[in-house]
Protein backbone atom coordinates (compact mmCIF):
# COMPACT_ATOMS: atom_id res chain seq x y z
CA UNK A 1 0.00 0.00 0.00
CA UNK A 2 1.25 3.40 -0.59
CA UNK A 3 1.79 6.12 1.35
CA UNK A 4 -1.05 8.52 0.04
CA UNK A 5 -3.34 5.11 0.91
CA UNK A 6 -1.68 4.81 4.31
CA UNK A 7 -2.57 8.49 5.02
CA UNK A 8 -6.24 8.38 3.35
CA UNK A 9 -7.11 5.61 5.40
CA UNK A 10 -5.67 7.07 8.59
CA UNK A 11 -7.90 9.95 7.50
CA UNK A 12 -10.91 7.95 7.82
CA UNK A 13 -10.76 8.57 11.81
CA UNK A 14 -11.42 12.36 11.36
CA UNK A 15 -15.01 13.56 10.84
CA UNK A 16 -16.67 13.68 7.64
CA UNK A 17 -16.45 17.86 7.19
CA UNK A 18 -13.11 17.80 8.43
CA UNK A 19 -11.79 15.67 5.79
CA UNK A 20 -14.14 16.90 3.16
CA UNK A 21 -12.81 20.17 3.79
CA UNK A 22 -9.38 19.62 4.88
CA UNK A 23 -8.14 16.18 3.76
CA UNK A 24 -5.78 16.89 1.10
CA UNK A 25 -4.05 19.59 2.79
CA UNK A 26 -3.25 17.28 5.92
CA UNK A 27 -2.35 14.61 3.77
CA UNK A 28 0.26 17.03 2.03
CA UNK A 29 1.26 18.21 5.45
CA UNK A 30 1.83 14.46 6.71
CA UNK A 31 3.51 13.36 3.66
CA UNK A 32 5.90 16.71 3.35
CA UNK A 33 6.76 16.37 7.35
CA UNK A 34 7.77 12.50 6.73
CA UNK A 35 11.42 12.62 6.44
CA UNK A 36 11.81 9.13 7.11
CA UNK A 37 9.86 6.00 7.58
CA UNK A 38 9.91 6.02 11.74
CA UNK A 39 8.70 9.94 11.31
CA UNK A 40 6.19 8.56 8.70
CA UNK A 41 4.81 5.66 11.29
CA UNK A 42 4.44 8.12 14.00
CA UNK A 43 2.65 11.18 12.13
CA UNK A 44 0.83 8.25 10.91
CA UNK A 45 -0.38 6.99 14.59
CA UNK A 46 -0.91 10.71 15.88
CA UNK A 47 -3.25 11.34 12.89
CA UNK A 48 -5.24 8.35 13.45
CA UNK A 49 -5.56 9.53 17.02
CA UNK A 50 -6.11 12.79 16.93
CA UNK A 51 -8.80 12.14 14.51
CA UNK A 52 -10.65 9.42 17.45
CA UNK A 53 -10.02 12.52 19.32
CA UNK A 54 -11.80 15.13 17.16
CA UNK A 55 -14.85 12.77 16.07
CA UNK A 56 -15.35 12.55 19.83
CA UNK A 57 -15.64 15.97 20.83
CA UNK A 58 -16.98 17.51 17.77
CA UNK A 59 -19.35 20.02 17.72
CA UNK A 60 -22.78 19.24 16.15
CA UNK A 61 -22.00 15.67 15.36
CA UNK A 62 -25.40 13.95 15.43
CA UNK A 63 -23.69 11.10 17.46
CA UNK A 64 -22.55 13.25 20.11
CA UNK A 65 -26.01 15.43 20.16
CA UNK A 66 -27.83 11.72 20.89
CA UNK A 67 -25.01 10.85 23.51
CA UNK A 68 -26.13 14.05 25.43
CA UNK A 69 -29.92 13.31 25.25
CA UNK A 70 -29.21 10.22 27.14
CA UNK A 71 -27.02 12.19 29.32
CA UNK A 72 -29.59 14.65 29.94
CA UNK A 73 -32.25 12.04 30.64
CA UNK A 74 -30.14 10.57 33.81
CA UNK A 75 -30.03 14.18 35.03
CA UNK A 76 -34.22 14.46 34.28
CA UNK A 77 -34.54 10.52 35.33
CA UNK A 78 -33.59 11.46 38.81
CA UNK A 79 -35.36 14.88 39.10
CA UNK A 80 -38.47 12.88 38.29
CA UNK A 81 -37.79 9.81 40.94
CA UNK A 82 -36.66 12.08 43.52
CA UNK A 83 -40.05 14.08 42.92
CA UNK A 84 -41.92 10.73 42.80
CA UNK A 85 -40.17 9.54 45.86
CA UNK A 86 -40.67 12.79 48.41
CA UNK A 87 -44.65 12.51 47.57
CA UNK A 88 -45.30 8.77 48.10
CA UNK A 89 -43.22 9.47 51.78
CA UNK A 90 -44.83 9.81 55.14
CA UNK A 91 -42.19 10.88 57.54
CA UNK A 92 -40.65 9.89 59.58
CA UNK A 93 -39.19 7.06 57.27
CA UNK A 94 -36.82 4.43 57.84
CA UNK A 95 -33.47 5.99 58.17
CA UNK A 96 -32.03 4.05 54.91
CA UNK A 97 -34.48 5.82 52.91
CA UNK A 98 -33.97 9.29 54.19
CA UNK A 99 -30.05 8.31 53.36
CA UNK A 100 -31.39 7.21 50.16
CA UNK A 101 -33.50 10.29 49.31
CA UNK A 102 -30.52 12.25 50.37
CA UNK A 103 -28.31 10.92 47.69
CA UNK A 104 -30.78 11.25 45.05
CA UNK A 105 -30.58 14.93 46.30
CA UNK A 106 -27.21 15.35 46.25
CA UNK A 107 -27.33 13.40 42.33
CA UNK A 108 -29.70 15.97 41.13
CA UNK A 109 -28.04 18.70 42.56
CA UNK A 110 -24.55 17.63 41.23
CA UNK A 111 -26.79 17.06 37.53
CA UNK A 112 -28.11 20.07 37.55
CA UNK A 113 -24.12 22.07 38.40
CA UNK A 114 -23.04 19.71 35.66
CA UNK A 115 -20.85 17.30 37.64
CA UNK A 116 -22.00 14.53 35.08
CA UNK A 117 -19.93 12.12 36.49
CA UNK A 118 -20.10 12.32 39.54
CA UNK A 119 -24.45 12.47 39.38
CA UNK A 120 -23.69 9.00 37.38
CA UNK A 121 -22.18 7.92 40.47
CA UNK A 122 -25.03 8.49 42.57
CA UNK A 123 -28.13 7.24 39.99
CA UNK A 124 -25.73 3.72 39.93
CA UNK A 125 -25.50 4.11 43.71
CA UNK A 126 -28.74 4.62 44.29
CA UNK A 127 -30.28 2.17 41.80
CA UNK A 128 -27.99 -0.79 43.23
CA UNK A 129 -29.17 0.14 47.06
CA UNK A 130 -33.01 -0.18 46.04
CA UNK A 131 -32.16 -3.41 43.92
CA UNK A 132 -30.16 -5.26 47.01
CA UNK A 133 -32.22 -3.70 49.80
CA UNK A 134 -35.26 -4.54 48.66
CA UNK A 135 -36.56 -8.24 46.90
CA UNK A 136 -36.98 -7.29 43.24
CA UNK A 137 -39.02 -9.03 40.87
CA UNK A 138 -38.96 -8.74 37.25
CA UNK A 139 -40.25 -5.39 35.78
CA UNK A 140 -38.67 -3.88 39.32
CA UNK A 141 -35.26 -5.58 37.52
CA UNK A 142 -35.61 -3.82 34.48
CA UNK A 143 -36.18 -0.18 35.86
CA UNK A 144 -33.25 -0.91 38.12
CA UNK A 145 -31.18 -2.18 35.23
CA UNK A 146 -32.27 1.06 33.39
CA UNK A 147 -31.40 3.37 35.87
CA UNK A 148 -27.95 1.47 36.20
CA UNK A 149 -27.04 1.90 32.38
CA UNK A 150 -28.59 6.04 32.11
CA UNK A 151 -26.49 6.66 35.45
CA UNK A 152 -23.26 4.50 33.40
CA UNK A 153 -23.93 6.68 30.35
CA UNK A 154 -23.56 9.98 32.61
CA UNK A 155 -20.50 8.69 34.28
CA UNK A 156 -19.03 7.61 30.75
CA UNK A 157 -20.23 11.21 29.76
CA UNK A 158 -17.91 14.83 29.36
CA UNK A 159 -18.84 18.17 30.23
CA UNK A 160 -22.13 18.81 29.57
CA UNK A 161 -23.68 21.62 27.08
CA UNK A 162 -25.41 25.26 29.04
CA UNK A 163 -28.57 24.55 27.90
CA UNK A 164 -28.81 21.07 29.60
CA UNK A 165 -28.30 22.98 32.72
CA UNK A 166 -31.05 25.48 32.22
CA UNK A 167 -33.48 22.56 31.67
CA UNK A 168 -32.59 20.38 34.41
CA UNK A 169 -32.87 23.82 36.72
CA UNK A 170 -36.07 24.05 35.38
CA UNK A 171 -37.26 20.79 35.38
CA UNK A 172 -35.79 20.44 39.12
CA UNK A 173 -38.15 23.22 39.84
CA UNK A 174 -41.46 22.64 37.48
CA UNK A 175 -41.55 18.86 38.39
CA UNK A 176 -41.86 18.91 42.06
CA UNK A 177 -44.26 21.80 41.87
CA UNK A 178 -46.63 20.57 39.44
CA UNK A 179 -46.88 17.01 41.49
CA UNK A 180 -47.55 19.33 44.88
CA UNK A 181 -50.30 21.19 42.90
CA UNK A 182 -51.97 18.16 41.34
CA UNK A 183 -50.80 14.74 43.27
CA UNK A 184 -50.19 12.05 39.70
CA UNK A 185 -48.71 8.95 39.17
CA UNK A 186 -45.42 9.66 38.11
CA UNK A 187 -46.25 7.46 34.71
CA UNK A 188 -48.61 10.49 34.04
CA UNK A 189 -46.10 12.96 34.79
CA UNK A 190 -44.15 11.14 32.21
CA UNK A 191 -46.67 11.21 29.19
CA UNK A 192 -47.16 14.70 29.89
CA UNK A 193 -43.26 14.94 29.25
CA UNK A 194 -43.30 12.83 26.66
CA UNK A 195 -45.81 14.81 24.83
CA UNK A 196 -43.95 18.38 25.90
CA UNK A 197 -40.72 16.86 24.20
CA UNK A 198 -42.49 16.88 20.56
CA UNK A 199 -42.73 20.37 21.04
CA UNK A 200 -38.78 20.97 21.31
CA UNK A 201 -38.20 19.00 18.30
CA UNK A 202 -37.81 22.06 16.05
CA UNK A 203 -34.80 23.47 18.10
CA UNK A 204 -32.87 21.73 19.98
CA UNK A 205 -33.29 17.62 19.49
CA UNK A 206 -31.34 16.87 23.03
CA UNK A 207 -34.67 17.28 25.50
CA UNK A 208 -36.85 15.02 23.11
CA UNK A 209 -34.53 12.75 22.90
CA UNK A 210 -33.96 12.92 26.90
CA UNK A 211 -37.53 12.60 27.31
CA UNK A 212 -38.34 9.72 25.34
CA UNK A 213 -35.52 7.50 26.70
CA UNK A 214 -37.24 7.92 29.99
CA UNK A 215 -40.46 7.13 28.55
CA UNK A 216 -39.13 4.10 26.56
CA UNK A 217 -38.08 3.00 30.15
CA UNK A 218 -41.33 3.72 32.14
CA UNK A 219 -43.77 2.61 28.95
CA UNK A 220 -42.16 -0.64 28.73
CA UNK A 221 -41.93 -1.42 32.76
CA UNK A 222 -45.86 -0.25 32.52
CA UNK A 223 -46.84 -2.80 29.97
CA UNK A 224 -44.94 -5.08 31.29
CA UNK A 225 -47.23 -5.58 34.12
CA UNK A 226 -50.44 -3.96 32.61
CA UNK A 227 -50.59 -0.84 34.19
CA UNK A 228 -52.43 1.97 33.01
CA UNK A 229 -52.44 1.08 29.24
CA UNK A 230 -53.79 3.63 27.66
CA UNK A 231 -50.46 5.94 29.65
CA UNK A 232 -48.69 3.07 28.09
CA UNK A 233 -49.55 3.17 25.02
CA UNK A 234 -49.37 6.30 24.70
CA UNK A 235 -45.47 6.60 25.92
CA UNK A 236 -44.73 3.46 23.47
CA UNK A 237 -45.46 4.87 20.99
CA UNK A 238 -44.74 8.30 21.05
CA UNK A 239 -41.22 7.54 22.52
CA UNK A 240 -40.01 5.76 19.20
CA UNK A 241 -41.67 8.40 16.94
CA UNK A 242 -39.86 11.03 19.06
CA UNK A 243 -36.47 9.22 18.91
CA UNK A 244 -36.94 8.65 15.31
CA UNK A 245 -37.61 12.05 14.55
CA UNK A 246 -35.15 13.53 17.09
CA UNK A 247 -31.91 12.05 15.39
CA UNK A 248 -33.67 12.91 12.08
CA UNK A 249 -33.43 16.60 13.29
CA UNK A 250 -29.88 15.84 15.19
CA UNK A 251 -28.31 14.86 11.52
CA UNK A 252 -29.59 17.71 9.78
CA UNK A 253 -28.03 20.35 12.22
CA UNK A 254 -25.14 18.47 11.83
CA UNK A 255 -25.07 18.54 8.07
CA UNK A 256 -26.11 22.82 8.99
CA UNK A 257 -22.80 22.58 10.73
CA UNK A 258 -20.47 21.13 8.46
CA UNK A 259 -21.97 22.97 5.86
CA UNK A 260 -21.82 26.20 7.65
CA UNK A 261 -19.71 29.30 5.36
CA UNK A 262 -18.89 31.03 8.81
CA UNK A 263 -17.71 28.06 10.72
CA UNK A 264 -14.24 27.87 9.44
CA UNK A 265 -13.71 32.01 9.37
CA UNK B 1 -8.20 26.30 25.23
CA UNK B 2 -5.94 24.36 27.16
CA UNK B 3 -2.13 25.75 26.13
CA UNK B 4 0.30 22.32 26.42
CA UNK B 5 3.68 22.66 24.78
CA UNK B 6 2.58 21.81 21.56
CA UNK B 7 -0.29 24.26 21.11
CA UNK B 8 1.44 26.64 22.49
CA UNK B 9 4.53 26.96 20.22
CA UNK B 10 1.90 26.52 17.53
CA UNK B 11 -0.02 28.85 17.98
CA UNK B 12 3.10 31.30 18.32
CA UNK B 13 4.32 30.42 15.35
CA UNK B 14 1.62 32.27 13.88
CA UNK B 15 2.65 35.57 16.07
CA UNK B 16 4.90 37.02 12.80
CA UNK B 17 2.02 36.83 10.53
CA UNK B 18 0.24 34.04 8.63
CA UNK B 19 1.35 30.73 7.50
CA UNK B 20 0.59 26.82 6.54
CA UNK B 21 0.57 23.39 8.35
CA UNK B 22 3.86 22.23 7.15
CA UNK B 23 5.64 26.14 7.71
CA UNK B 24 3.61 26.15 11.25
CA UNK B 25 5.02 22.91 12.35
CA UNK B 26 8.59 24.03 11.69
CA UNK B 27 8.47 27.28 13.06
CA UNK B 28 7.26 25.56 16.35
CA UNK B 29 9.88 23.39 16.41
CA UNK B 30 12.48 26.54 15.89
CA UNK B 31 10.59 28.93 18.57
CA UNK B 32 10.54 25.57 21.20
CA UNK B 33 14.40 25.22 20.07
CA UNK B 34 14.08 21.67 18.97
CA UNK B 35 12.26 20.49 22.36
CA UNK B 36 8.84 20.60 20.71
CA UNK B 37 7.77 18.21 17.64
CA UNK B 38 4.33 18.94 16.59
CA UNK B 39 2.63 15.87 14.56
CA UNK B 40 0.34 16.40 11.60
CA UNK B 41 -2.82 15.04 13.68
CA UNK B 42 -1.83 17.57 16.64
CA UNK B 43 -1.57 20.68 14.46
CA UNK B 44 -4.64 20.13 12.88
CA UNK B 45 -6.89 18.91 15.64
CA UNK B 46 -5.40 22.15 17.35
CA UNK B 47 -6.57 24.20 14.50
CA UNK B 48 -9.81 22.53 14.56
CA UNK B 49 -10.55 23.55 18.40
CA UNK B 50 -8.82 27.25 17.84
CA UNK B 51 -10.88 27.93 15.13
CA UNK B 52 -14.09 26.96 16.51
CA UNK B 53 -13.12 29.00 19.28
CA UNK B 54 -12.10 31.48 17.09
CA UNK B 55 -8.28 32.00 18.04
CA UNK B 56 -7.42 31.22 14.16
CA UNK B 57 -8.70 32.26 11.34
CA UNK B 58 -8.00 30.46 7.87
CA UNK B 59 -7.45 31.83 4.11
CA UNK B 60 -8.66 30.29 1.06
CA UNK B 61 -7.04 26.59 -0.32
CA UNK B 62 -4.22 27.01 -2.58
CA UNK B 63 -2.07 24.92 -4.47
CA UNK B 64 2.01 25.49 -4.10
CA UNK B 65 4.77 22.87 -5.58
CA UNK B 66 1.89 20.51 -6.35
CA UNK B 67 0.34 20.68 -2.27
CA UNK B 68 -2.58 21.67 -1.34
CA UNK B 69 -1.84 24.12 1.22
CA UNK B 70 -3.86 26.94 3.65
CA UNK B 71 -2.85 29.99 5.37
CA UNK B 72 -3.49 30.77 9.11
CA UNK B 73 -3.86 33.96 11.16
CA UNK B 74 -3.93 34.54 14.62
CA UNK B 75 -6.36 36.50 15.49
CA UNK B 76 -6.80 39.05 18.15
CA UNK B 77 -8.37 36.84 20.80
CA UNK B 78 -5.88 34.87 19.54
CA UNK B 79 -3.34 36.97 20.30
CA UNK B 80 -5.10 37.81 23.86
CA UNK B 81 -5.56 33.88 24.97
CA UNK B 82 -1.80 33.35 23.95
CA UNK B 83 -0.58 36.55 26.29
CA UNK B 84 -2.06 35.21 28.96
CA UNK B 85 -1.07 31.77 28.50
CA UNK B 86 2.15 33.67 28.64
CA UNK B 87 1.80 35.31 31.72
CA UNK B 88 0.68 32.24 33.76
CA UNK B 89 3.85 30.67 32.54
CA UNK B 90 6.02 33.24 33.44
CA UNK B 91 4.56 33.96 36.71
CA UNK B 92 4.84 29.64 37.34
CA UNK B 93 8.36 30.10 36.37
CA UNK B 94 9.19 32.96 38.44
CA UNK B 95 7.42 31.61 41.19
CA UNK B 96 9.39 28.33 41.17
CA UNK B 97 13.14 29.91 40.74
CA UNK B 98 12.19 32.27 43.54
CA UNK B 99 11.59 29.17 45.65
CA UNK B 100 14.22 27.42 44.58
CA UNK B 101 16.50 29.93 45.33
CA UNK B 102 14.79 30.74 48.81
CA UNK B 103 15.15 26.89 49.59
CA UNK B 104 19.13 26.84 48.64
CA UNK B 105 20.14 30.46 50.38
Amino acid sequence: MTRERLVRAALRAWPADVRAERGSEIADTLLEASDSRSRFARELAALAWRGLGARAGAPGIASAVLLDGVRLAGGLYSVLLLAALVRVVSFPQAPQFDTQLALLAASCALAIAGRDRWAGVGLVAIALWRGLATPLVGVSWFVVSCEIALGLVMIASGRPSRPRRELLLAAAVLIPLAMIHRPAPLEEGVAVLALASLLTLAGDPRPAIACAVIALVVGAAMAAVSQDPKVAAVLLILAPLTLVAATVRARAGARAVATSPGRRR
Amino acid sequence: MDFRPPSYFALAALIDGPLHGYAIMRRAGELSGGTVRVSTGTLYALLERALAEGLVSSGEPYTLGGRTRRDYALTNDGREALAAAAQRLAHAATTVTARLAASAA
